[in-house]
């Protein structure tokens, strides 16, 4: 564990600065903190999109991370923010702990573990920020961990995990779609309705109830299963096919999918691991969200597969438990873990804000209701502190119909009509890139005019 | 023997690079990418010599 627990400690340090730095970079911020006040002053979980969101009011939405959102809202612009940027960088330190741990209990070598445990590190780096994605990745490796290590009785730690993770974002229902295909993996392996099976069984169907243990009900399960066939996916870059340019990937999950081609699965468990390995590569091929959540899987059994190759008595994996070894690995992680920190935080691209937060101002301090079209959607989210301010689509994405979705990308890509949806849609402002085809085109845009710019930010209205 | 070698590696090169240009097509290219990886991990999972 010594060397995992050192690749822990430098992206630990890396975490918690993303962390800091995430409200000014983040587009989903603002609707969070926006979603807790509203949850903390009327006590009761908003159901449907309000009057804020011009485009769509009262169309259904499902809130599933109320419980960041609360979290946001209580320590957003405050000295308890430092607790939020604790919380979440202690929930990327426990995956990846959680995943050495889980290598190490199925046999794994030292040197095995740490190289499986970086692949996972990798491939959260991307995603990494005040997520509830980022809580729900702790709980995968959690229940991994059970998964694979657990026997009895402690097998049943699974459905508390599970009702946990469904209260803070809908990708619970992962849990009983493992647990099932692991029941099937068994029954097929074991060949016919053992013990064994039986036991798999009754847990994926008490951890198929655990998802409704949350304050949104059926909402959440129904929720989850309508987002693998959304149509909005299109808009979203986190939903698009993985390409293998993409960091997280190919330092990710590339390798540990490589190895297991090579290694095959884990000797124990052939068919389960098996179907897991087939569902979660498929995952992680078809959308970058799953990116992270496919590492967190394959690795322990990678690493326990690896070890045939790097056993523990080769001299790589002894030398950690020599002393001078392990103070010298220690001292160059703090260093390490020092050092990327003082540049990250001195980075511009890291610490800038990503989001034309001055142009959205600017336009809440011109008298009247204003209908805000933003070219990145998540934008948006900051003009919801506004009471002034109304938005056409906003970071919350999902509640938000098609037909909104179909014109707000016609208006961005500036497709033939777009001026005639503005007029339709009611939309009196925009805010673009200045460099963006959207951005470009307003300057011609008859009967607008610009109430704002900067270096990298226009805003027009119209003039009338 | 070398040759031998140098022959196994030109030939996973090649399969490698053919993977990577599959996957950079997507749509149906990406499942045939998929389809292979499912069949290399099943031979390495189920066969009798593996250790």
């Amino acid at each position: 564990m010594r060397v995992a627990i050192a690749v822990v400690l430098i992206f630990a340090a890396r975490f918690a600065l993303a962390a800091w730095f995430d409200p000014g970079r983040d587009g989903d911020i603002p609707w969070q903190h926006w979603l807790g006040a509203q949850i903390l002053q009327s006590h009761h979980i908003p159901l449907s999109l309000g009057p804020e969101a011009f485009a769509a009011p009262g169309a259904p939405w499902v809130p599933q991370e109320w419980a960041l959102s609360l979290l946001v809202a209580l320590t957003l612009n405050t000295p308890r923010f430092i607790v939020l940027v604790m919380l979440t960088a202690t929930a990327g330190a426990a995956t990846l702990l959680l995943t050495a741990w889980s290598a190490r209990r199925l046999g794994a070598s030292t040197a095995a573990t740490a190289l499986c445990v970086l692949c996972v590190a990798f491939s959260m780096v991307e995603s990494y920020g005040i997520r509830a994605q980022v809580f729900a990745w702790a709980m995968l490796a959690a229940l991994m961990f059970v998964l694979r290590t657990a026997e009895g009785r402690s097998r049943w730690w699974m459905v508390v995990i599970t009702a946990f993770w469904a209260n803070v974002h809908a990708s619970a229902l992962l849990a009983p779609a493992i647990l099932g295909a692991w029941t099937i993996g068994t029954a097929v392996e074991e060949r016919g309705w053992t013990a064994n099976v039986r036991s798999s069984a009754l847990l994926t169907i008490a951890c198929a109830g655990a998802v409704f243990l949350t304050p949104l009900g059926y909402r959440l399960p129904l929720y989850a299963v309508s987002l693998v066939e959304s149509p909005i996916r299109f808009a979203i870059q986190e939903w698009q096919p993985t390409y293998l340019s993409a960091t997280s990937f190919a330092l990710g999950p590339l390798g540990l999918i490589a190895a297991t081609c090579v290694l095959g699965v884990r000797r124990t468990r052939r068919v389960p691991e098996f179907l897991l390995f087939a569902a979660l590569t498929w995952m992680a091929f078809s959308a970058l969200r799953n990116v992270p959540v496919c590492a967190i899987v394959l690795a322990p059994a990678v690493a326990q597969r690896l070890t045939a190759y790097l056993p523990e008595r080769l001299r790589i994996n002894a030398i950690f438990k020599e002393f001078p070894v392990q103070f010298a690995l220690y001292f160059i992680t703090l260093f390490m873990a020092a050092f990327s920190g003082f540049a990250l935080a001195r980075s511009p691209e890291f610490t800038e804000s990503r989001v034309p937060t001055s142009a959205i101002a600017a336009l809440a301090n011109v008298a009247g209701t204003h209908h805000l079209l933003c070219e990145d959607f998540a934008w948006c989210s900051s003009a919801l502190r506004y009471r002034n301010l109304r938005e056409f689509i906003d970071g919350r994405c999902d509640p938000f119909p098609l037909p909104v979705w179909k014109d707000y990308e016609a208006v961005v890509s500036t497709k033939q009509g777009w001026p005639q949806i503005l007029g339709r849609r009611n939309i009196d402002a925009i805010v673009a890139k200045n460099t963006s085809k959207l951005g470009r085109a307003l300057p011609q845009l008859h009967g607008w005019r610009e109430l704002y710019s900067d270096k990298a930010y226009r805003l027009y209205v119209r003039s009338t | 023997m070398s040759g031998t070698l140098l022959f196994r590696c030109s030939v996973t090169l090649a399969i490698l690079a053919a993977c990577a240009a599959l996957f950079a097509i997507g749509g149906a290219a990406r499942d045939l990418v998929y389809v292979l990886v499912l069949l290399s991990a099943y031979r390495g999972s189920f066969r009798r010599d593996s250790p």
